[in-house]
Parts: C-alpha cells; sequence; structure tokens
C-alpha cells in the first residue's frame, strides 16, 4: 500500500511547472489531489512542450500527462460569483491549498474559508525584495540562483542544463516537503500556515553551501569544466565510445582506480602529489579509459568498488539494466494515444512503487465533483456549464 | 498564525554520511524535529574531512559543508559495530518516528539494523534508505557519489556545450535531487505511520531521483522519439535566449527574449542597431535560424557594459535578464539580504559564518537555524540521559569502552 496520504485533500491552482509537481507528488503518494482548471483553455500547464507526436493541443503536454498523473480535473472560473462560491466550498474541506497565481488577497480569502488550511504558494523572487518584479524564465533563476556559475568551463559561458524541469521542479518539492510538515501541524493545533517558496532561493539552497565555504576557507567554489575543483578523481574522462564520470574521493578509491588503470608511477604516490599535478595524472588516467568502452570502465570500476559512472544519452537511459529492474518507468494508458513510457516515482515503500495513474482530461471530475460530492444537481451543472462557470 | 515550527514532537534518528543522505533530516531539523546524527569515533561522516584540505585531526570540526549540512542536529557517537551500541541504536528506534540512512545496502543488515530488526524493535518506525542505486537489483551494491547519479541518469548528456563532452554539474544535483524526495516521502510515511501504527521502508536512490527531475527531456524521448543533447544554451523556442559576455572578469548576462515586444524593446535599448534591421533577423523564426549570429552582435553590445546596471535596464523595458552571481556576489546580494536568507551563527571551533536558510517562508519567516556542526559526540549525555534514561555510571562505562567519545580516530 503506497497511498500514505488517501486522508490529505489538496486544491491545486497553478500555472507553472513548479507548483505543478508539488501536486503531483502529493497525488502520487494517494491525496486527493483537485486541479482547478480555467473553462475550455485548462490549466497553463497543458501548453508546455514536450507535446505528443511534437504537436501542441491541451491533451499532448507531456509536462501535464507527467505532473498531472493522479490528480483530478475540475474546471471553474472563480471569478464568477458561482464559481467562488464553489471554490470557498472546496477550501472549506481541504487541507492544503497550491496556488502560483495568488496575490495577497486571495490568501487572505483562502484562509477565512478554513484557517485550519495550509496555504502554499510559489513565486519567483521574494515578495517585498528587490527582485520581486523582475521577469525571469528559468535562465534567470538559473542565473540568480548560484547554478551557472557551477557549470561550464572556466572563463567559458556559464551553462544550465537541457531540461527546463530540472530547475522548476527543485522549489515544487521544497514546497510540498514544508507543506506536508504543516498539514501534520495544523490537523494537531486546528490553524492552518501560509507557505512560500520563492525559486530564486530553492535553487541556492540546491548549490552545495559555497558561500559558506567562501566566509570559512577565502576560496570561491566555480564552475571547473569536466572536474569538481581540487578533487583529483573526481571528474569526467574520454572513453572510447563516450564519457565516463569518476567521483573517486577518498585516497582508497583513487588508489583502486590507479590500480585498475594500471597507474603505478612514484609522481603520484600522495594525495598531495597527486592534487599538485592534477593534469598529468588525469592524462595518465585518461590513457586507460580511452583504450575502452563506457560499459567496460563502468563494469571494471564498480567491480573492484570504485565509484564510475558511463555517460549515457537521453535515448540509452530507460535501457539500463538497474533500471529495468527495478521498473522505474511505468506504463501508462493515454487516451487515444495507447501506451506511453513514463518516469515514475519519488520512491519505493516496502518494495513497491505508487501505482502508475494516468492524467485527468480537462474537467473530467467536473460533475463527480460538484453533483457526487458538493450535491449539486444536473440542472445546476447544466446552468453553471452555460454561465460558462465550468 | 502559528508560533511553533510545524515537526515539533517528530523525532529522527539520522545515521548518514555526505550529503544526500543528511539533507533531507537537516530539513526535518530546520522544521522542527529533534534530529540525531548518529556517528562513531572510529568511523566519523567522511563529509567533516574530504571537502577541506588538512590534517584530519585538525579540520574535522572544521568542514562547511559538514557543518552546514548537518545544521539543527544533535550529535551522538555510538561504536555500531559493537552489541552495546547495537542496542542503543535500536532503544532509540523505540522512541522515534524515523531512520533516515544512506549506507550502501549491506551495511545495516551487517550491523544487525535491517528494516526487519527494526520494525520488530518499533512497528511504526519509518526507514528510508537513500542510495545511489536503490535497495535490491544487479546494481545495488555499485557506488555512487553525486556525479555518478548525474551520468547515468542522463543529466551529463544534456549538461554541457553544444557538440562537446560531458562536464561536472558543481551543484552536484543527484546529492539534493534524492535528499528532497527523501524527506517528502519520510514525511508521508511517518503521517501514515502517525495514524495507523505501520512504518514503511522508503527507498529512494539517486539514480531514479535524479531521472525525475529531467522528465522533460525523458518525456520527450516517449513522445516524439527525439534524443535531446547538449546545447550550449537550453533549447528554447526563441531568439536571443543565453549568457553573454559583460565588463570584468568572468562576468556574465542572461538576456531571454521570448515575444515581440521584448524583442522591439531589446532593439530600442541597443539603439536601433544597423545589423537589426537585416531581414534574416526581421522575424521570431528567422531569429531562431541565425541564432548564432544574432548571439554575437548581442554579445558585442553587452561586452563593455557593467551586468547588474545592464540587467535593471533590461528588467525596467520588461525583459527577462539578470547577471550570472557568483558565491562572492551571492553573499552580497541585495534580494538575499532583504529576505534575511543567509544566516549568521556561531559554532564553538568554527566561529561565525552565513548559512542558507531552508528556502521557504513559513508565515513569513524563515526557520531559524539555532545551531550548526553539530561537533562530534556532543550531545552524548543529553540523548543517552534525557531520551534513554541511563545513569551517569552507564555512560561513563560507554565512554571508557570507546562505544561514545569526542575524539575521532581517523
Amino acid at each position: 500500500m503506497t497511498r500514505l496520504l488517501q486522508d490529505i485533500r489538496v486544491l491545486e491552482l497553478s500555472e507553472g511547472c513548479s507548483a505543478a509537481f508539488c501536486g503531483r507528488l502529493f497525488a502520487r503518494l494517494g491525496a486527493d489531489v483537485v486541479l482547478v482548471e480555467r473553462p475550455r483553455v485548462g490549466s497553463a500547464v497543458r501548453s508546455l512542450p514536450p507535446f505528443l507526436d511534437g504537436r501542441a493541443g491541451a491533451e499532448r503536454s507531456g509536462i501535464y500527462m507527467f505532473t498531472a498523473s493522479g490528480k483530478r480535473s475540475l474546471t471553474l472560473d472563480p471569478a464568477h460569483p458561482d464559481g467562488g462560491a464553489i471554490l470557498n466550498r472546496l477550501l472549506a474541506r481541504a487541507d492544503v491549498v497550491i496556488d502560483d497565481r495568488g496575490s495577497r488577497e486571495s490568501d487572505d480569502a483562502c484562509a477565512r474559508a478554513n484557517p485550519a488550511l495550509v496555504r502554499l504558494g510559489f513565486r519567483r523572487f521574494a515578495a517585498g525584495g528587490p527582485y520581486e518584479r523582475w521577469l525571469a524564465t528559468e535562465l534567470q533563476l538559473a542565473a540568480l540562483g548560484g547554478w551557472m556559475a557551477q557549470l561550464g568551463q572556466p572563463r567559458r559561458t556559464p551553462l544550465v542544463s537541457n531540461s527546463r524541469t530540472m530547475t522548476a521542479f527543485v522549489p515544487g518539492v521544497i514546497g510540498a516537503i514544508a507543506a506536508l510538515a504543516a498539514v501534520r501541524d495544523a490537523r494537531a493545533h486546528g490553524h492552518g500556515r501560509r507557505i512560500d517558496v520563492a525559486a530564486h532561493e530553492a535553487l541556492l539552497f540546491t548549490t552545495r553551501f559555497n558561500e559558506t565555504f567562501l566566509s570559512y576557507t577565502g576560496v570561491e567554489i566555480k564552475r571547473a569544466g569536466d572536474r569538481f575543483p581540487a578533487w583529483a578523481a573526481y571528474r569526467t574522462f574520454k572513453a572510447a565510445d563516450g564519457d565516463v564520470t569518476a567521483a573517486a574521493a577518498t585516497d582508497a578509491q583513487i588508489e583502486a582506480l590507479m590500480k585498475v588503470a594500471g597507474v603505478d608511477d612514484p609522481r603520484f604516490r600522495t594525495r598531495a602529489d597527486r592534487e599538485a599535478r592534477i593534469d598529468e595524472f588525469g592524462a595518465e588516467l585518461s590513457r586507460w579509459t580511452m583504450a575502452h568502452t563506457r560499459e567496460e570502465i563502468f563494469r571494471k570500476c564498480q567491480e573492484n568498488r570504485i565509484p564510475m559512472g558511463k555517460v549515457n544519452r537521453i535515448d540509452e537511459v530507460a535501457t539500463m539494466e538497474q533500471v529495468i529492474a527495478r521498473g522505474f518507468f511505468e506504463k501508462v494508458e493515454w487516451p487515444g494515444d495507447g501506451q506511453r513510457r513514463f518516469p515514475g516515482g519519488p520512491a519505493r515503500f516496502n518494495g513497491e512503487w505508487p501505482a502508475p495513474r494516468r492524467a485527468p482530461l480537462l474537467g473530467e471530475h467536473t460533475a463527480q465533483i460538484l453533483s457526487g460530492e458538493l450535491g449539486y444537481s444536473p440542472a445546476d451543472l447544466a446552468s453553471l456549464g452555460e454561465m460558462g462557470v465550468i | 498564525m502559528s508560533t511553533t515550527l510545524p515537526l515539533e514532537g517528530v523525532r529522527v534518528v539520522d545515521f548518514t554520511a555526505y550529503w544526500a543522505g543528511p539533507l533531507p533530516s537537516a530539513i526535518m531539523a530546520d522544521l522542527g524535529a529533534e534530529v540525531i546524527k548518529i556517528e562513531s569515533i572510529q568511523r566519523p561522516d567522511l563529509f567533516r574531512i574530504v571537502a577541506v584540505s588538512g590534517d584530519p585531526m585538525e579540520v574535522y570540526e572544521l568542514s562547511p559543508p559538514f557543518n552546514a549540512t548537518n545544521r539543527n542536529k544533535l550529535s551522538l557517537t555510538l561504536d555500531l559495530t559493537r552489541p552495546p551500541g547495537v542496542h542503543l541504536f535500536k532503544e532509540l528506534v523505540k522512541r522515534s518516528d524515523a531512520v533516515v540512512q544512506n549506507y550502501s545496502p549491506r551495511v545495516m543488515p551487517q550491523f544487525g539494523l535491517a528494516y526487519e530488526t527494526l520494525r520488530e524493535v518499533n512497528p511504526a518506525i519509518v526507514v528510508t534508505s537513500v542510495s545511489g542505486f536503490g535497495q535490491d537489483g544487479p546494481w545495488r551494491d555499485y557506488v555512487s557519489f553525486a556525479a555518478i547519479g548525474e551520468a547515468l541518469s542522463g543529466i551529463s548528456g544534456i549538461s554541457g556545450y553544444t557538440g562537446e563532452g560531458a562536464l561536472i554539474h558543481g551543484v552536484g544535483v543527484s546529492d539534493p535531487f534524492a535528499g528532497y524526495l527523501a524527506a517528502f516521502c519520510t514525511l508521508a510515511a511517518v503521517h501514515h505511520a502517525r495514524s495507523t501504527g505501520e512504518g514503511r521502508h522508503v527507498d529512494v536512490s539517486q539514480l531514479e531521483a535524479s531521472m525525475q527531475y529531467i522528465a522533460d527531456a525523458l518525456l520527450e524521448f516517449d513522445l516524439t522519439g527525439h534524443a535531446r543533447a547538449r546545447t550550449t544554451c537550453d533549447d528554447s523556442p526563441a531568439a536571443p535566449h543565453g549568457a553573454f559576455p559583460t565588463r570584468g572578469e568572468d562576468s556574465w548576462i542572461t538576456i531571454s527574449v521570448e515575444n515581440e515586444e521584448q524583442w522591439r524593446a531589446l532593439l530600442d535599448a541597443m539603439g536601433a542597431p544597423v545589423w537589426a534591421a537585416e531581414e534574416r533577423f526581421a522575424t521570431p523564426l528567422g531569429r531562431l535560424k541565425h541564432r548564432g549570429m544574432l548571439n554575437q552582435h548581442v554579445a558585442q553590445w553587452t561586452a563593455e557594459r557593467d551586468r547588474h546596471e545592464l540587467a535593471r535596464e533590461l528588467q525596467e523595458r520588461g525583459i527577462p535578464a539578470a547577471p550570472v552571481l557568483a558565491p562572492s556576489d551571492l553573499l552580497q546580494d541585495p534580494a538575499l539580504r532583504a529576505a534575511g536568507f543567509f544566516q549568521e551563527v556561531d559554532h564553538p571551533v568554527a566561529g561565525r559564518h552565513p548559512y542558507p536558510s531552508f528556502p521557504a517562508l513559513l508565515d513569513g519567516i524563515h526557520p531559524p537555524i539555532r545551531r550548526v556542526g553539530p561537533m562530534l559526540g556532543q550531545d552524548n549525555h543529553y540523548v543517552l540521559s534525557e531520551i534513554l534514561g541511563l545513569s551517569e555510571a552507564a555512560i561513563a562505562q560507554l565512554e571508557e569502552d570507546r562505544i561514545i567519545g569526542t575524539r575521532p580516530a581517523f
């Protein structure tokens, strides 16, 4: 049984990837997550690429299909008085509201509707600060959040990875952690909380405490290309068919790597020797790696307890024997398209993955929620539909 | 509005090292849980020494990443290779909600502390194991650090310059990616255990965690068959979009033009340069197709400007732009200062330094960092006497037998 959060109700008003990933985490573990979408057009997450067969459409966004797994979809216009009344009833029975488009006023309204509600908001930058009104794509967030300074060759253009979810999901999981912690407290004491996550801060927290390091040592850690600064064997190497990455941190691991690679040279005997001649040392190890395939190097090193990885291309990831053996990718039926194969997660519980559940179609659960749970009649639903509320 | 921290009353046993395991329990400590970090004087957490140079015996309380990662935790030393240590570990498990550990899957059973055993001691205990590859499967005993998860997961395959080789991501992304999911899953299992009395073994791997964060790349391959690769600038559907050099050494600004209005605003800022009148730059598709040449023109314009002033100017004109900030910039960043993001905290050996807050405001406030470190074994007496009820004589005996202590043996 992986439905650990089945007694938690979440209301999600999301337009961005961070809030959507946050909702996904709750839904995967069994919470009832109702995604409130704009009538006819749906959440803006539905317009995010990649798309099924590369063609945009409300039911074709991969990010939507992935992040909305296991959620229910309700279409609603909260600006309409009847829409607002429905929203208040949903807020009254919810534990958490996730809102990345909210204002101070809407937050106050949520707190009035339900004092025990945990109100989670996502924004790019902290409210009240100098960047509050700054515009930002994932690139600006990575620049200000300390990530770009840590990827790339020294002095050459700083980089981001070619994945927007990689940074966008970070504030999402931070928010999920804080909100779930707050639910416990709200249940125990009857009072909710306001939780604000700024993407800028979430990204910076994720870097390896480089500012603290600078304060202690006077040394500024910045991108070092194919290696981690100053570590002799924590770096990539060229193999015969691509790249491998060694993460040998301890002297024992480095010495085991030297043995496997046949590097027996008095110039590299101690840690200090290796760090003083870091490029020559790397060149010696490269002579061995370049003569072998990624797979051979990976196996040989791991069999000798040396942390070594092969650098996979995106098309190779799902074919790793470990990934297949653990069943990480899951099969999801997508209406009208057949079976997709998506990343699963977030983790296994007593050996079990959360069951695969597809994302809802736009408004798929509107009738179920309004008549089944809130007691509106079929005639009410028809009227609400004609008024454009649902 | 609440004045307490949300996890007050939750107790976590932390048996972790380096970053991926210590991080989730640090987050729980920030949010108010009582987290007891267990090391031994025979085998302290190596994060105390690998990240700093110098004699281990001199520097083990001076590791910035160790002291930052283990904030708000208590420290207990226990030699788990001997029965009294194992017994005390189990006594703590009886009185705790969760255990977080990140050793390879062989280690806990070797100590006689497998999940099945701990469940007998406390059926409601949640045991979270963070590992490189997971608790089973052919690679379960393989060794991993952050860069390994990064390489295998596909992250390294999409991180670097167009057409060039793999780089190391200095952020060490696989560790926090796994750590964050571990924190969420642990709290979910504790939530369930508190109402049902049933614990769980939570199995988080760096490899699987990393793949979830690059979902867009993996989904794209499934939905379209296209496997994206490294690009100097991410595959934005608009141009210009990227990092451009500015005045000074290793100084850069990012600029992203996403629509016609922003493009016109950029032209205004640049003073309507002659090159921009060329037909190939007239439409979004043209600019995308000729982005290499376009970027060169923009770079020439940015090269003599100050990144901070230029970012402010472009933002005022409605264009997403921001300077690339390195650690020395971040310590001075006005937005982080205004938010009180770095908290200055004293440490008995290391002195006073800035540490980043958990990045969420709870009713407007970052959770406080009450202490950093901790120093090895500094809470032995508190834990053994207040929580486990041992007598002073019993604690003295443990010290004499070196089951506990405060001086490591590296």
